[in-house]
């Protein structure tokens, strides 16, 4: 197996795991806010967007700067294609915090800290599944 | 110069065959993921200047005949 393949199986797992960071973190959201007041839910959902933050960032890159297939995992494409996600994210988040201001004006108060993980959520949510999209599209054909 | 829509083509496959080079061969002498080079070719992905270079180096022919701004 060349430095190529290995670097595309895990282009394709971090792909899927990026799926699985999205789903859980608005599955995590939802829930906790069926239930308020839950410490253990708020705190799942805390370590898991910081878990998939992190996620997003070049890390295997930066710790191993000299091994070819952390080079491939964050090659021009895939620099491009964080690049986009991130911009997803970013339109994401300005989308729900309108969204957020106009519930809390027209609904029902919303606590600050709910707020927050609303519009965190979907800036998080939006730029892994755009990257996680781009991604097992470009290696497609 | 380039305007905004302007559309970048290639014949970055056509060479690559020429070679006799599969995807994954290529992106191994240049140092990009096989992806990279599948988003090139189907003109979904306009490579650095650094990469166009590379490319041409690699496929021998000139960037300019590897890579036309679409009239």
């Amino acid at each position: 197996m060349t430095v190529i393949d290995v670097a595309e199986r895990k282009s394709r797992a971090r792909a899927t795991t990026f799926y699985f960071f999205a789903a859980m973190s608005l599955l995590t959201l939802w829930v906790s806010m069926a239930m308020p007041g839950s410490d253990l839910l708020r705190g799942i959902w805390t370590g898991l967007s910081f878990a998939a933050v992190i996620n997003l960032l070049p890390l295997a890159r930066w710790l191993k700067p000299n091994s070819p297939v952390a080079r491939l995992l964050d090659d021009d494409g895939v620099r491009e294609h964080r690049r986009m996600s991130c911009t997803a994210g970013f339109w994401a988040s300005i989308i729900s915090a309108f969204a957020v201001a106009i519930t809390v004006e027209e609904a029902a108060p919303i606590d600050a800290f709910d707020a927050v993980r609303v519009v965190a959520t979907a800036a998080i949510s939006a730029a892994l599944i755009s990257f996680a999209t781009l991604e097992l599209r470009a290696a497609r054909g | 110069m380039p305007l905004v829509g302007d559309r970048l083509s290639n014949v970055l496959k056509a060479e690559r065959e020429r070679l006799g080079l599969t995807q994954g061969a290529l992106a191994e002498a240049i140092g990009v993921s096989r992806k990279t080079i599948n988003t090139i070719e189907n003109g979904i992905f306009v490579p650095s200047t650094l990469l166009a270079l590379k490319l041409a180096r690699t496929l021998d022919r000139p960037v300019e005949e590897l890579f036309q701004i679409e009239e």
